[in-house]
């Protein structure tokens, strides 16, 4: 009872510093910043456009928005996609003498990890959870989605509670990408848990070791954390606690914004971005993704296959308008599937097949399309005629679309559309059943692309196979020197551009819109979310 | 009546077969399969989605599939969501007490306002409050429900901030989920789940007792000089809810199912939100739920208002 009367205390002061806030900026694109001493306390209200479906990180089908604030990995990527140690006291690297590189070409690599860390029941957090975690995720019976990367180690040596010897069968640049940085589950509760079960105790009632504690999750509705008063970080966390609700009408969220009943939400669609730019005491935020929106070829179909099309339909495809006039010039054009957060992007890389409509013509010419008597390209029987497709609903996708259709008409390529519900559409994707499909990539920090664009990638559906650029993927991703790296990055590149199998449009942003007086946010470009940092966050009084 | 009651439950059975089995077909011919839109995710294996399939029982033949689940509700068991995998059961427990809550009151709201709404439209036919309320039910049966609903919340959340935008209670207050708190996110979202039913529930009693008043027993009524009052209370009223009162038993199951778009604008956690959300995502089992429970409320709607029909019109028997 009392804690509840001080949470209602903790709302009045919140709702009484968001009235008098309301002459905080509203200067779009700016990034708040911490400036002078964190407050105490406080609850924030953080709206979600969607509810969770279960409190682990590895299981979940969806983003790890609320399991980011409790648990807790080995690594972090930070802001600019770069690994910092959070459980562990430093990053591996082979210079440091964390990663040992063998020479029948497996590694090893070392964790050491922080002394003192307990998870949240008071119990120490020790080498023996990531051991455990790992075994976890190895266990074929537990149907986790995200079991990435734990095939690649074969053993882990616990020589003492806080040194933690993972043995790989192979060299990967990318070992943090998903195990251990993702999350470590406590053994001391998970094991012999059957982890199929959304109603296992430690489902029920995860235990992390993060900034805020699990406290109630009222299905439907929210859920409630609270401040861990333990938290073993130098920085301890500042907010009394943080209500996820769950609140998948974009309009409602805005008016919520507006009448004050939030704090943070974010995903707001681009398209939108007039009626929440200017809620007063608010700000708006634009964080930039590492994701990318794409056009994509069925490079099987009769035309598609022929790489003039492919180039000639980029020619018409008009980033900058999509992005300016479209979204409210809130993404940016892009031309690359290695966005600008990414240390390995090529700075200032224009595809040689940007907007371009004479070129496009010119080129489709060249190959032998001549327009036939209804305005459409022709070649030996094959008439550039497809479907596009998108998910019905999203708004951005569908904007795209329609410019497409619109833009490669004036070429004399007819497209119609044929959406579908996201599933359906997905399901289509992967029988390889569609032509031209638009949609959105988002993936862990890391140069690989060999799982979207190689011919062994589980995700090349449209079944582009050019020997020349899986050979040089193969190679970023066992390349451990980052310099050499990046030089594989810009040779692919050069390959993806003139294979094209998509149009990149645009590197994707995350808009966020948060109360003006909330400080010390750190918003983040990869899948680990904004919410993975959160003992920094505070209302400014 | 009892041997009635009785006969009619019995026959509800076989209908709710049939009606499972058709509701099973056509959620099958949903194109897509509810896991493959995990393939997205580049750290799903296709092998580890196979195996979900393959505990899900999906790669089983359709009928087996159903017959398993047939068997298993039989048990008491719904099933388990693909997405959550929670029970259905605990899924649908915890979705049916908020709408109970918002169907309920939106329900007594609609017949509290109609009814007499639809009455003084026929008395004052032709009269300026005849008019005023023809034309505003014409507007609520026309306008869609999430402008409506957008509307009310810019207006009495945003503006004169009277009222809750959103959700059902009060998040970390003391008050939380207590009779008022819930009452006060309840006002909005009631109001524009019932808009319609008053609308077209006022529409359908004025035009009822309008013919009523025409009939030979009410100019009998006033003819013998019986007071205005006691012509329309006593017999004109009666008469004229007859036919009223199965329409609105019929429309239960339709305002039950309706709230979908109402509780997704006011994010009310019942079961019309679930509903859309478990349709986006394929999941079989949590729909079937939802939806079995959709036909027993039109079932037993049905038998309520056969039921009340004989008590109200003396002269229906049934045997």
């Amino acid at each position: 009872m009392k804690k509840k009367i001080a949470l209602l205390l903790a709302a009045v002061m919140v709702m009484a510093l968001a009235l008098s806030a309301c002459t905080g900026s509203k200067e779009p694109n700016e990034t708040p910043s911490a400036s002078g001493t964190p407050s105490e306390g406080g609850v924030a209200v953080v709206a979600l456009g969607y509810e969770p479906d279960i409190m682990n990180t590895y299981s979940t089908h969806l983003m790890g928005d609320v399991q980011a604030t409790m648990m807790e990995g080995l690594l972090r990527p930070d802001e600019n996609m770069e690994y910092q140690p959070w459980l562990a006291t430093e990053v591996p690297t082979v210079e440091n003498g964390g990663i040992v590189l063998n020479d029948d070409g497996t590694m090893d690599i070392t964790y050491h990890l922080h002394e003192g860390v307990l998870w949240h029941d008071g119990e120490p957090f020790t080498s023996e959870d990531v051991k455990f975690t790992w075994e976890a995720l190895c266990d074929p019976d537990w149907d986790a989605e995200s079991k990435g990367d734990a095939a690649d180690i074969d053993s882990i040596d616990c020589p003492d509670d806080l040194t933690v010897v993972c043995h790989y069968n192979k060299q990967t640049p990318d070992f943090a990408q998903t195990i251990f940085t993702f999350g470590i589950m406590p053994k001391h509760i998970c094991e012999g848990l059957d982890m199929n079960d959304p109603n296992n105790a430690y489902h029920l009632n995860p235990v992390g070791t993060g900034a805020f504690k699990f406290k109630e999750w009222k299905h439907g509705e929210y859920i409630e954390l609270v401040k861990n008063e333990n938290y073993w970080g130098e920085e301890k966390p500042h907010l009394d606690g943080i209500v996820f609700r769950f609140i998948t009408d974009e309009n409602t969220r805005i008016a919520q914004l507006k009448s004050g009943d939030i704090d943070f939400t974010c995903n707001l669609s681009f398209q939108n971005y007039e009626e929440y730019a200017n809620i007063e005491g608010t700000t708006v935020a634009v964080q930039p993704l590492n994701s990318w929106g794409y056009i994509d070829f069925n490079t099987t179909r009769p035309g598609l296959d022929d790489v003039n099309v492919r180039h000639a339909i980029s020619c018409a495809i008009d980033r900058d308008a999509i992005v300016d006039q479209l979204f409210n010039g809130l993404p940016t054009a892009w031309y690359q599937p290695w966005m600008a957060s990414d240390p390995h992007h090529v700075d200032g890389f224009v595809s040689a097949y940007s907007y371009d409509m004479e070129k496009a013509a010119q080129i489709l010419d060249d190959a032998g399309w001549v327009l036939n008597a209804d305005g459409v390209r022709e070649k030996d029987g094959v008439k550039l005629e497809y479907e596009i497709s998108c998910k019905a609903g999203g708004a951005g996708d569908e904007a795209i679309e329609l410019v497409a259709v619109d833009s490669l008409g004036k070429l004399g390529i007819k497209l119609t559309v044929n959406n579908a519900a996201a599933s359906t559409f997905t399901a289509n994707m992967y029988a390889g059943e569609y032509d031209l499909a638009i949609g959105r990539y988002i993936t862990a920090p890391g140069a690989s692309r060999t799982v979207m664009y190689a011919s062994d990638g589980l995700l090349n559906r449209g079944k582009w196979y050019n020997d020349e650029f899986d050979a040089l993927s193969h190679k970023i991703d066992v390349e451990m020197n980052d310099e050499a790296r990046k030089e594989l990055v810009e040779q692919a590149l050069a390959i993806f551009d003139e294979g094209m199998p998509q149009v990149i449009t645009y590197n994707n942003a995350d808009v966020i819109v948060m109360k003006s007086n909330l400080k010390g946010v750190n918003l983040n470009p990869t899948n680990m979310t904004h919410f993975m940092n959160p003992q920094t966050w505070y209302f400014e009084q | 009546m009892l041997k009635y009651i009785i006969k009619r439950i019995l026959q509800a059975i076989p209908m709710l077969i049939a009606v499972s089995i058709i509701i099973y077909a056509l959620l099958q011919f949903m194109p897509g399969d509810p896991l493959d839109m995990y393939l997205e995710n580049p750290n799903a294996s296709p092998e580890v989605i196979e195996k979900m399939k393959e505990s899900y029982g999906l790669n089983d033949p359709i009928p087996v599939q159903y017959l398993n689940w047939a068997k298993n509700l039989l048990k008491g068991d719904w099933g388990r969501s693909y997405n959550s995998r929670r029970p259905v059961l605990d899924l649908l427990a915890e979705r049916i007490g908020p709408t109970l809550q918002l169907t309920v009151t939106a329900f007594i709201l609609s017949v509290v306002v109609a009814i007499p709404l639809g009455i003084f439209g026929a008395i004052k036919k032709g009269k300026p409050f005849d008019y005023v309320t023809t034309t505003l039910t014409f507007l609520g049966i026309s306008m869609p429900v999430f402008w409506f609903g957008l509307m009310l919340q810019l207006i009495f959340s945003v503006h004169l901030g009277w009222l809750p935008t959103a959700g059902r209670v009060t998040v970390g207050a003391a008050y939380s989920g207590s009779f008022l708190d819930v009452a006060r996110h309840l006002v909005l979202p009631a109001i524009v789940l019932s808009l319609i039913y008053i609308a077209g529930w006022s529409r359908y009693a004025r035009s009822n007792f309008l013919e009523v008043m025409n009939q030979d027993y009410i100019r009998t009524a006033r003819a013998k000089g019986l007071k205005e009052g006691s012509v329309l209370g006593k017999h004109a009223f009666r008469n004229a809810l007859i036919s009223l009162i199965t329409v609105i038993t019929l429309d239960i199951p339709v305002l039950f199912s309706g709230a979908v778009v109402t509780e997704a604008v006011f994010s009310w956690p019942g079961m019309g939100s679930f509903m859309k959300d478990a349709l986006d995502k394929q999941d079989y089992p949590v729909l079937m739920g939802i939806l079995m429970i959709n036909a027993l409320l039109v079932i037993l709607s049905n038998l309520l208002a056969d039921i009340l029909y004989a008590v109200f019109d003396p002269r229906i028997k049934y045997d």
